[in-house]
């Protein structure tokens, strides 16, 4: 293999948008550490501007290779994430298990798993020959996507676990999954959630009608799936009311719902009148009282669109928006327009999947809309892994893009 | 393929509504907050309305083995403030500072922002007296950002006192919150700072919860705000501990006065049933903060009341540990235990002469016979026989030089010399047989702890099983009321066989049953009680005195080890208190 940038055309518009947004979190952060955080503003800011030339590095490392050598490497990088994985659950210490420390820098493994876990989704499901996906295929793509998946919910992490599930039902989307294959995984869980909330419920079931209208399968499947969903969703509640308390608190807690232990309610009470007070043009660069008076804890990693929003207002949000909006309609252009290298389009589609779904989940928290469940807005968050992570999807990204007509 | 790459357009459609429908909801979400609304949340961000006032979790229970409760906790009221409030309005601080009579600047000290932000109420006094209470209760409306709440505080209603066992608690210091960079633990936490409570903290912690107060222009608290549910605090969990209160009632009486430690365990499962070090001090004072002078007079003591003794002090054995040259001795087959030898009350090595106890000598003597009257002389040339390398071996075997493992933060692990370490601290030519024969007789270099010295007795009682101390046995399930028991950690020692403590023990029983043995004091009738002896030479002045042992001979119930630092003989001081120990359990417990 030869190492070369000939014939590379970069993609201007998508690596644009990236430099705009990180350009954005730097000013963020800068808001947030500038007032009182004296060693974050001199650390933390310096470390993460340490962090943004990695990943320049490592993004043009990226472009000097082909796709085929991340195919090659695919499962390899793999194991070895899950290894470290492994071993971040034994060599850490205190309760969360989730940093390795490498001179002086936190890292964590779970982010660069992500990157793995996607290249081997991509190749594992680009190796298929048949045309719709058979169920070895889906269970072999799902054990991929949930060993990393578990070993992080073990560190505690939820949210980042998550992340792994919302890949795997892209991915297998992408891979053309049969839509009953979609209700047969999906229904259960939705139905065993809903039962407890009639309206939803009931919803479900107006839905599941309609579905059936318009998909129109057989008559068998047609009655299971409406009599699984009614059965699941009914008995839920009375199940759940029968356990003993304690065992409910432990289903809860595993589930991250955890009655709020670190105040989250509180954290997006504040954030939602950061971002509300910010108003159309913002209270203006440092100068948001909720920001620099730091009702949020958190604000650096997990609200820092409430920073946003409070001081650069809703033309900051909106500018910001774009920008994502920008590089993810890119990041969809790779995945299609590069149909002759299944590995490829695949690979785009995970980046696209990993990082919006981040952002979704991320920004709809920080309005209150989605539950708090600690994951980094890519690009614009203040910690390394994930900007590292970040960068290294869109090196992915832009080296499909600029090299689709080379083979 | 046509078809297909047909099917992946239509995928690639679906893709583009999902994403383009989040980012819709999402703009549409902050048009809501930042254009139609925004004149509400601008008002609230200006009155800042609402506080997060942290609920502390009341810490879990600690019962004796029986269920007696020995530390419990009770209400009290602590006054807190919110920094901003404090630092805006100058009237208010002086008349704060004279209320609980601390200065503005140690009350700016204890406000000064640690990354917590401005609006975090911080704990400015914790058990206030009602005298307090009552002004800052005059004073409500002037105050500003200033209000009390009940709070758990930690009580000992028990008789008997176990400090170093129990441990104190007190607020999380900032070095410690940063170790503990776990996301559970908060400033103004109270955690256990020693014994269980340290080494159990994350059990008996619980969880702080929260409420939401809506507050008015002036920081005084209006009412519940609506728009967040409180979060209730969660309870630590309670703990069962091993002890059992009324022993260890009667062996803090026995040591009363005295500095040294007692351990009493129960040899088949590693229980610990009574642990005392003296001298102790007194908890309460560390429940609601204990105060600079206090502190400061418990660090200067020069008995150091806050060292754990049983566990963290390092001491010379002694002609105790003449019992685990007896394990080597006898495993080596480096003896014919019917061989008598001499003692005519010294032994010449080389140019020094080493003096046995008893200035005359102690005559004619085999291993048993010297082990009852502890004869130096017939031990020290047991030692050169057995040689540094199989004596280390056995010690190792036996549990010294490690920790022992019990659950209690800083155990000590002694030291237990070896070939290696001897040649390295005096050069491998720089120490010899005077070195080993002091060795041999528990002097020189070892150091033990009184816990390790338990442990042996107990290996010893059960003939090769070695069970590691507990103090915690049972810790209480979340929110459930099972006990779940710990687990008992014994495995057996490989390599020294049955026989070797089979005749150990008879040594042992001889020392306290027969004539001129050395450990008559804890004889008591009726009960076969085995045992040995130690008095410790050490720089610091009058020996040191041991007593370690178990009882009965057969089927062992309990084995303790007691040592009085300075105390004088073994034989005169540390049996005498075994005895009454031993008298005590089979009195209080009969015999099976």
């Amino acid at each position: 293999m030869r190492a070369s940038l000939r014939g590379l055309s970069l993609d201007v518009t998508l690596l644009g948008a990236m430099l705009g947004l990180v350009v954005v979190g730097f000013i963020c952060l800068y808001s947030v550490t500038a007032s009182g955080h004296q060693a974050m503003l001199t650390t933390g800011f310096g470390r993460q501007i340490v962090w943004f030339l990695m990943g320049s590095l490592a993004m043009t490392a990226i472009l000097l290779f082909p796709m085929n050598v991340f195919y090659r490497g695919a499962y390899v990088f793999y194991g070895i994430c899950v290894l470290l994985l492994v071993l971040v659950l034994f060599f850490s210490t205190g309760r969360v298990h989730r940093w390795i420390v490498v001179g002086g820098f936190q890292f964590q493994p779970s982010e660069l798993a992500k990157v793995a876990t996607l290249l081997a989704l991509a190749r594992y499901l680009s190796g298929k020959t048949e045309t719709t996906l058979g169920w070895r295929r889906i269970l072999g793509a799902a054990s991929l996507a949930l060993v990393p998946a578990l070993l992080i919910l073990k560190q505690p992490d939820v949210g980042t676990a998550s992340v792994f599930i919302a890949l795997l039902i892209v991915m297998l989307f992408w891979a053309g999954i049969g839509w009953k294959a979609v209700l047969l995984i999906l229904l259960p869980f939705v139905a065993l959630g809903a039962g407890f909330h009639p309206v939803s419920f009931f919803g479900l079931m107006v839905l599941l009608g309609v579905a059936m209208a318009i998909l129109r399968p057989k008559w068998w499947m047609d009655l299971g799936l409406v009599s699984m969903c009614f059965g699941l969703g009914r008995l839920a509640p009375s199940l759940w009311h029968r356990l003993p308390s304690y065992q409910q608190q432990r289903i809860i807690t595993f589930l991250g719902m955890r009655s709020d232990p670190h105040g989250a309610a509180y954290q997006v009470i504040q954030s939602k009148v950061a971002i509300g007070s910010g108003g159309i043009l913002g209270k203006g660069f440092l100068q948001g009282s909720q920001t620099q008076l730091r009702f949020l804890p958190e604000q650096h990693t997990d609200f820092i669109f409430s920073v946003l929003g409070e001081e650069f207002g809703f033309i900051g949000v909106l500018i910001v928006l774009a920008l994502f909006l920008i590089l993810f309609r890119r990041t969809l252009h790779a995945a299609t327009k590069s149909t002759r290298n299944g590995f490829a389009s695949y690979t785009a589609m995970g980046c696209l999947s990993i990082l919006a779904f981040q952002c979704v989940v991320n920004v709809g928290m920080s309005v209150g809309l989605l539950p708090v469940t600690g994951l980094p807005v890519p690009l614009l968050s203040y910690g390394g892994s994930c900007l590292l992570m970040s960068m290294i999807l869109l090196g992915l990204v832009v080296n499909i893009l600029g090299r689709r007509y080379t083979y | 393929m046509v078809i297909y790459d047909r099917q992946r357009d239509r995928r690639a459609i679906c893709f583009k509504g999902t994403l383009y429908t989040a980012f819709f909801i999402l703009f549409f979400r902050f048009f809501h907050l930042q254009v139609l609304s925004s004149a509400l949340y601008r008002e609230r961000s200006e009155q800042n309305h609402v506080r997060q006032i942290p609920i502390m979790p009341s810490r879990g229970h600690i019962y004796d083995r029986y269920g007696q409760i020995l530390v419990d906790n009770r209400p009290s009221y602590s006054l807190y403030i919110v920094p901003y409030e404090f630092k805006k309005n100058p009237v208010d601080a002086t008349m704060i500072s004279s209320i609980v009579g601390l200065s503005i600047d140690d009350i700016m000290e204890r406000i000064k922002d640690r990354g917590n932000g401005p609006f975090t109420p911080v704990r400015l006094f914790r058990d206030m007296r009602f005298e307090m209470l009552s002004k800052v209760e005059e004073h409500r409306l002037d105050l500003r950002g200033v209000f009390y709440q009940v709070e758990p505080v930690r009580t000992y209603p028990s008789p008997i006192r176990a400090s170093h066992t129990l441990g104190y608690v007190g607020e999380i210091s900032s070095p410690e919150l940063k170790r503990l960079k776990d996301g559970n633990h908060h400033r103004g936490d109270i955690i256990g700072k020693s014994g269980v409570e340290k080494s159990y903290d994350a059990v008996l912690q619980g969880q702080r919860g929260y409420r939401y107060v809506e507050v008015d222009v002036k920081g005084r608290e209006v009412g519940n705000f609506e728009g967040a549910r409180d979060v209730p605090s969660i309870q630590g969990r309670p703990i069962r501990l091993t002890l059992d209160a009324a022993m260890q009632t009667v062996v803090e009486d026995l040591m009363d006065g005295k500095r040294g430690a007692v351990v009493v365990l129960d040899p088949a499962c590693g229980d610990v049933l009574a642990m005392a070090s003296a001298p102790d001090y007194s908890l309460e004072p560390f429940a609601n903060g204990i105060s600079p002078d206090l502190w400061n007079q418990l660090m200067e003591d020069p008995d150091k009341p806050l060292l754990h003794r049983a566990v963290q002090a390092q001491l010379p054995p002694g002609s105790t540990y003449k019992l685990a040259l007896m394990v080597a001795a006898l495993q080596e087959g480096k003896i014919d235990p019917e061989e008598e030898t001499t003692c005519p009350g010294y032994l010449w090595l080389g140019r020094r002469i080493f003096h046995c106890w008893q200035p005359d000598g102690h005559g004619s003597v085999n291993l048993l016979d010297a082990l009852k009257v502890s004869c130096n002389v017939y031990f020290y040339r047991l030692g050169l026989r057995v040689g540094v390398d199989a004596w280390a071996r056995s010690g190792k075997q036996l549990g010294f030089g490690t920790p022992t493992g019990v659950d209690l933060t800083g155990e000590k692990s002694g030291l237990l010399p070896d070939r290696g370490y001897l040649n390295e601290k005096y050069g491998p030519k720089g120490w010899s047989k005077g070195m080993l024969a002091n060795l041999s007789v528990g002097q020189g270099d070892l150091l033990v702890t009184p816990t390790q010295m338990v442990q042996m007795a107990a290996v010893i009682a059960t003939e090769g099983k070695m069970v590691q101390p507990r103090i915690v046995g049972w810790i209480q399930e979340d929110g459930s009321d099972v006990w779940v028991e710990r687990q008992v950690k014994s495995r057996d020692i490989r390599g020294i066989s049955p026989d070797v403590f089979h005749r150990v023990k008879e040594g042992m029983f001889r020392v306290v049953n027969h004539t001129n043995g050395t450990g008559s004091a804890a004889r008591i009738p009726g009960i076969d009680v085995c045992g040995k002896t130690g008095t410790a030479q050490n720089p610091h002045g009058e020996d040191h005195a041991w007593f370690i042992g178990f009882a009965p001979r057969h089927d062992p119930r309990i084995a303790l080890a007691v040592v009085v630092e300075n105390g004088g003989s073994g034989g005169a001081v540390a049996a005498p208190i075994a005895g009454r120990i031993f008298r005590w359990f089979f009195r209080e417990k009969g015999v099976s």
